[in-house]
């Protein structure tokens, strides 16, 4: 509830006041090239705000501008996750793509330190 | 139904143990106005909504706050990382330590397990809608 409030105090959908991804370009932005920190932090990065942008559609589903932003995450989400799941393990239970290794049960678990760091 | 991810919201990165704020923190958990109670909360409620928006929205925000509990439970895990029984005698924390050790279990600050009487669920949407702006204005 807190968040839908919020969306709805600032005034309605800004595309433009939530590009944070665009206001900082990677020299080298292609997934596969980033370590597993990065990619998980910017994996984060992209999940919270398609979080933000799904409560706001719930509320007003007929917002094109906030669609249109959804399915550009959405497709960002979908190159970083499967980055990650080839790279540095499954994010899902069912991301393991490794044939010979049941990689989901390895450490670190997301609320340990060394996740973290 | 849920699928799990394997990352926390937002990074919770506690290099310190301490275990006089875990004692505090710990109600964000499992007290009258903590995640456990906000994701069942609207979880529940979601079951008697007539509007597709509003089922919406109490599946997507009962859905983060099981994502909030994990992290406030992050942070108790590394508040009171590898604490020894000397660490915790003489904070508040010590009453809790006896029953849990450095477990985290969910309970409030006053050590109230959590309580499912803090939620309400009365089947009328309008109804429960002013529980959780009740609710969720405790925090506001």
């Amino acid at each position: 509830m807190a968040d839908m409030m919020r969306n709805y105090r600032s005034g309605g959908f800004n595309p433009r006041a939530i590009a944070v991804n665009e206001m900082r370009p990677d020299n080298d932005a292609r997934p596969q090239m980033q370590s597993c920190q990065k990619l998980k932090r910017k994996l984060q990065t992209v999940d919270f705000a398609i979080i933000e942008t799904v409560l706001y559609l719930d509320a007003y589903p007929n917002c094109r501008a906030a669609l249109d932003y959804y399915h550009k995450l959405v497709a960002e989400r979908e190159s970083l996750a499967n980055a990650i799941n080839e790279k540095c393990g499954p994010i899902c239970h069912r991301g393991n793509k490794s044939r010979t290794e049941w990689n989901w049960v390895d450490g670190p678990w997301p609320w340990e330190l060394d996740a973290n760091s | 139904m849920w699928i799990y991810e394997k990352k926390l919201e937002y990074p919770v990165k506690i290099k310190n143990p301490n275990p006089k704020l875990a004692q505090v923190i710990i109600s964000q958990l499992g007290g009258p106005d903590g995640e456990i109670g906000a994701s069942m909360r609207y979880l529940h409620q979601r079951y008697s909504s007539p509007y597709g928006e509003v089922t919406g929205i109490l599946t997507d925000v009962g859905t983060e706050e099981l994502a909030h509990l994990e992290m406030v439970a992050a942070i108790i895990h590394q508040l009171t990382r590898n604490l020894t029984e000397d660490e915790v005698k003489g904070t508040p924390f010590a009453t809790y330590f006896v029953d849990h050790t450095t477990g985290v279990y969910p309970v409030a600050a006053s050590g109230v397990p959590f309580d499912m009487k803090y939620v309400g669920v009365k089947g009328d949407i309008i109804t429960d809608l002013n529980e959780d702006l009740a609710a969720d204005a405790a925090i506001v």
